[in-house]
């Protein structure tokens, strides 16, 4: 039983308290998932805002076939995949020094990761990846999804799921072995009039 | 490179799901990994960035409180229904000028009624009356609308 179909269904009604529920009992992870996702604080502020307005508007939407909390993650990924690919398009010129001098050239993967900055290098990393990759491993990894809840977050197959997990970790360990490349990261920079 | 029937791409899924906890062929598995040095590389490094991940995973849960700001903006948003009774007025609203237009768009020239352009319509109504004086005293709103009582200043305290 889903504890959260009748917050569902007062959503529905849009209730200001039952959205004001929603985001006590769901809000710090939809925070914490865009901040994985996105990989900027401020943009994580924002995008929670504009993802608990949708399911403001949305809640009707949601037909209690998947868990809430697994249908709130969709809506959560989908909306940073999409500021993401925003932000991508937005983004030119060639990134600022400090952001591609994450790993040292001499480090590999061992090295890199069991160091004490693991933590560092691996977020840094994360942002790194392509979107795909970075938000199958961001679930499994940091938000503990089963392949199940992945497929049904991410709308694929759960064999997908075991593919895309592989190759998304074998990218993070490829990246991980290499200096990375002047590709963009998420954190936008101010936007010029 | 095929070591037993796996290739190593099959042997690094395996491994994926292995870490994951999901059961595989063990044996196929296992072969190819006591002939593939690469792929027996890959498994610790799997290993290696689970628990990296595993201390990443540990990072606290956020602090801001956003819900005074979602809160203003749910409430300064019109609802779904009357968003919807909107657009119906407008599809409506839409429907019944082109409805009009076509209508419009059917009569005869030489009938004697007003053009098919409404346009065309409105200025045979205004050309004689501009040749009088005022143009827009052929418009009844117009006329309407003089004869309402003029605001004064009294009105607006």
């Amino acid at each position: 039983m889903d504890p959260d179909r009748s917050l569902a269904r007062r959503l529905e009604q849009r209730e200001v308290s039952a959205l004001r529920e929603a985001y006590e009992r769901h809000g710090a992870r939809v925070e914490r998932l865009c901040g994985r996702l996105l990989g900027c604080a401020s943009e994580a502020e924002d995008a929670t805002q504009e993802i608990f307005l949708k399911l403001f508007e949305r809640a009707s939407a949601f037909d209690g076939r998947a868990r809430f909390s697994t249908w709130l993650h969709r809506l959560t990924v989908n909306h940073c995949l999409n500021r993401l690919e925003k932000l991508r398009l937005r983004r030119a010129g060639p990134l600022p020094e400090h952001d591609r001098a994450l790993v040292d050239p001499g480090d590999s993967p061992p090295e890199a990761l069991e160091r004490g900055e693991a933590r560092l290098d691996l977020a840094r990393l994360l942002q790194r990846l392509s979107p795909e990759h970075r938000t199958i491993l961001v679930l499994r990894e940091l938000e503990g999804l089963s392949y199940r809840e992945l497929a049904e977050t991410l709308a694929v197959p759960e064999g997908t799921v075991m593919s895309r997990l592989a190759r998304a970790r074998e990218e993070l360990l490829r990246r991980a072995r290499l200096r990375p490349d002047p590709e963009p990261v998420a954190c936008p920079r101010p936007e010029t009039p | 490179m095929i070591h037993h029937a796996l290739t190593c791409a099959e042997a690094h899924e395996r491994l994926s799901a292995r870490l994951d906890g999901l059961a595989a062929d063990e044996s196929a598995l296992a072969a190819h990994l006591l002939h593939c040095p690469e792929c027996r590389e890959h498994e610790r490094s799997l290993a290696r960035l689970r628990s990296a991940f595993e201390e990443l995973r540990e990072a606290p849960l956020s602090s801001a409180n956003l819900w005074s700001r979602i809160e203003r903006r749910a409430h300064g948003r019109p609802s779904a229904p009357l968003l919807a009774r909107l657009a119906a007025a407008v599809v409506g609203f839409l429907g019944v000028a082109a409805a009009a237009r076509s209508l419009n768009a059917l009569r005869p020239l030489d009938s004697g009624d007003a053009p098919a352009d409404p346009r065309l319509h409105l200025v045979e109504r205004l050309l004689p009356a501009a040749r009088g004086g005022d143009p827009f005293e052929a418009l009844p709103e117009y006329r309407l609308l003089r004869a309402l009582p003029t605001r004064t200043e009294d009105d607006s305290r």
